[in-house]
């Protein structure tokens, strides 16, 4: 294995991200243009791809390429009855999507779209019928305040220069497999 | 023909349509709303009389008779303008009279047509195609109804294209104004995608794909030219005309639709994107929400979704995902010094133990090792201030015998020098610090008895004195002592 090609300061950087457990997606927000550009870490790791799957094999891990985005798993835990992440991040999406489109009575492409975004305010001045707040009990996301940060810390939200979220490439994906999920089960 | 009282003339009754239009235009907003053809008679007579009821105040009585007697179903019979059915006391209107109203109102501008009704034109088609193989064999008379068949067929054809056309363009029209006046927040949108996607779904997506099919070699176009084929050949030009002009303004037509479908289809993507990610979530939402509510039974030991397999097992992502290093620390830790710190965690506990393990050896031979350390270390220590008590008292036994009363000292003594003398006199192992260390004891004693006027002490700040100990010599300033007069 060569390191010739690698982009130390992206590497490390890629490394603490990662190792955090946050999302590598193929877009990040940039304040200055208001609009998705490429993410230099996504770049960087798709370019290296076989460098990085290495490195993070050898430290016990999986590099995860989902295509539009990257995570890592430890292997240490495969076959874990415990999914703490998953859970979590399903739950978060299901329940705030469900909120923006139905409580709010929105467009989807407001969540998807720079100029539109989720409020947290907003968030706040709902009163959450009592389901809504039953998952969130039990996928142990204190409020749905809450259940939108640790979207946005893990990187399936990306947070707006209006203070807004809106989703990431991650998130997206999500979505669809969500979509795909339920709108098969339909058929 | 003389008319029942109770009747008025088709002109007549056509006129009061005309201008009191409610009842009809009730029927049909009915019929659009419950989605049949046939209305209670109830529903109908309620609502010419709330028209009559209304007229009363503004009109003279011949005019409220007029009304009653013009929506009187017997009279709407007599015209063919509604079909009562008394089996089950419903009205149904007549195709005329229905696209009559509904061209009158603006709000119930004609309803599309199905792309079965086209379908059912083509199949006609090919039937009168068949039959007009035979044409030559037939009577004069089956000629006649042939012929009038193939009329009302062509006109009814045109009439419908026609028809549907207006109808897409005039929702599709209305459809895209009110998206644009409406409002993202009130939720007023995905109503209209709704409405854009049944418009498109239901009639426009099918009729667009039946037109583009016209086209095809058994489509409704070539099989058009057939029979204007066999018009010319009965020599019916102005049926073949007819035909020639209908297959020449298709190709407009279908631009024309071509057009509508490509403006409604932008709507309908958007929409039905919107409406796909609005259901699915419904459905993903109240799949979880009936997970949540099963695992309220209070069974499961630790009653949170991550422990809950139906869940993990439904969707694909993020299984053993990595979790936040700050918590776990899987890379960064070091487990030696984890080890170690263990390790010397419990050798604390053992020595500070009273219970002794009989079982692990060497945790006992630590112990006792430890112990017998702390023994040696703590007799040394007994037996120096044992030694160190002895010292203090023979100290203070020799000040309090040799500087209790500071009595005739009329020439100014020096207490240091004095000390020193008496110390090194008497104690056997003397060291040089003990006449400091008896010094700063009687200090008190002298400040007060100076305090009381009975003595007087004075500092030799400018003198130095010195004794000799062991071969070396120190060097002190003197505190000089005298009695006060």
């Amino acid at each position: 294995m060569t390191i010739k090609n690698i982009k130390l300061n992206l590497s490390a950087t890629i490394y603490e991200e990662l190792t955090k457990g946050r999302i590598i997606n193929r877009n990040v927000y940039s304040t200055k243009l208001h609009t998705l550009i490429d993410n230099p870490l996504f770049l960087e790791l798709r370019e290296n791809l076989e460098d990085y799957v290495n490195q993070y094999l050898m430290s016990g891990h999986e590099l995860m390429d989902q295509g539009e985005y990257f995570y890592l798993v430890y292997k240490k835990h495969e076959n874990n009855s415990k999914q703490l992440i998953k859970t979590k991040i399903y739950s978060a999406i299901i329940v705030l999507v469900r909120c923006v489109t139905h409580l709010q009575s929105r467009l989807f492409d407001s969540l998807k779209n720079v100029n539109y975004g989720v409020d947290i305010s907003e968030l706040n001045d709902i009163t959450l019928p009592e389901e809504y707040q039953l998952i969130l009990e039990k996928a142990q996301h204190p409020s749905l305040v809450k259940a939108v940060e640790y979207l946005s810390e893990k990187n399936l939200l990306l947070k707006t220069n209006r203070n807004k979220y809106i989703l990431s490439s991650s998130g997206l994906a999500l979505i669809d497999e969500i979509k795909l999920k339920h709108s098969n089960a339909s058929s | 023909m003389r008319l029942d009282s109770t009747l008025i003339n088709y002109k007549t009754t056509i006129k009061y349509i005309v201008d009191y239009d409610e009842p009809f235009v009730s029927i049909i907003e009915y019929m659009d709303k419950h989605s049949v053809n046939r209305v209670p008679v109830v529903h109908f007579e309620r609502t010419v009389k709330q028209l009559t009821d209304k007229i009363k105040v503004i009109k003279d009585r011949q005019s409220v008779d007029a009304i009653s007697k013009a929506y009187s179903i017997r009279n709407l019979k007599q015209h063919n303008f509604a079909i009562h059915d008394e089996s089950n006391e419903t009205i149904t209107l007549t195709k005329f009279i229905e696209m009559f109203v509904r061209n009158m109102s603006e709000k119930m501008r004609v309803k599309p047509i199905t792309d079965k009704r086209f379908k059912a034109h083509v199949s006609t088609l090919r039937q009168i195609i068949e039959e007009s193989d035979d044409y030559l064999s037939k009577s004069t008379h089956e000629k006649v109804v042939f012929r009038e068949f193939l009329q009302e067929f062509l006109s009814e054809v045109k009439q419908d294209f026609e028809t549907n056309k207006r109808a897409i363009s005039q929702h599709t029209d209305n459809l895209s104004k009110l998206l644009k006046a409406s409002s993202e927040q009130q939720g007023t949108q995905r109503l209209i995608y709704t409405k854009i996607v049944e418009l498109c779904e239901r009639y426009v997506e099918p009729f667009f794909q039946f037109i583009s099919q016209t086209e095809d070699k058994d489509g409704f176009i070539p099989t058009m030219v057939l029979l204007r084929e066999f018009f010319a050949k009965q020599n019916m030009i102005d049926e073949e005309a007819e035909i020639g002009k209908f297959i020449l303004n298709f190709a407009s037509y279908t631009k024309d639709i071509h057009h509508v479908y490509n403006r409604i289809n932008d709507y309908r993507r958007k929409g039905q994107q919107d409406l796909l990610v609005f259901n699915s979530f419904e459905k993903a939402f109240n799949q979880l929400s009936d997970i949540v509510m099963d695992m309220q039974d209070g069974l499961l030991v630790r009653n949170n979704l991550d422990n809950n397999p139906d869940f993990i097992a439904i969707y694909s992502q993020f299984d053993d995902a990595k979790i936040d290093n700050d918590k776990y620390g899987h890379v960064s830790f070091r487990y030696s010094e984890l080890t170690e710190h263990f390790v010397n965690i419990e050798k604390d506990l053992l020595f500070f133990s009273k219970s002794k393990s009989k079982d692990d050896h060497s945790s006992l031979e630590i112990d006792l090792e430890r112990l017998a350390l702390d023994k040696e270390a703590a007799q040394e220590l007994l037996s120096r201030n044992k030694n160190s008590k002895k010292l203090i008292l023979a100290i203070s036994k020799l000040i309090r015998e040799h500087f209790s009363t500071f009595n005739c000292l009329n020439e100014p003594i020096d207490i240091i020098g004095k000390i020193h003398t008496v110390l090194a006199e008497h104690i056997k192992k003397y060291r040089p610090f003990f006449t400091l260390y008896a010094y700063t004891n009687i200090r008190k004693k002298l400040l007060v008895l100076e305090k009381e006027g009975k003595l007087m002490v004075r500092v030799g700040y400018d003198h130095r004195r010195s004794f000799e100990h062991d071969g070396i010599k120190y060097s002190y300033r003197p505190i000089f002592i005298q009695e006060s007069k």
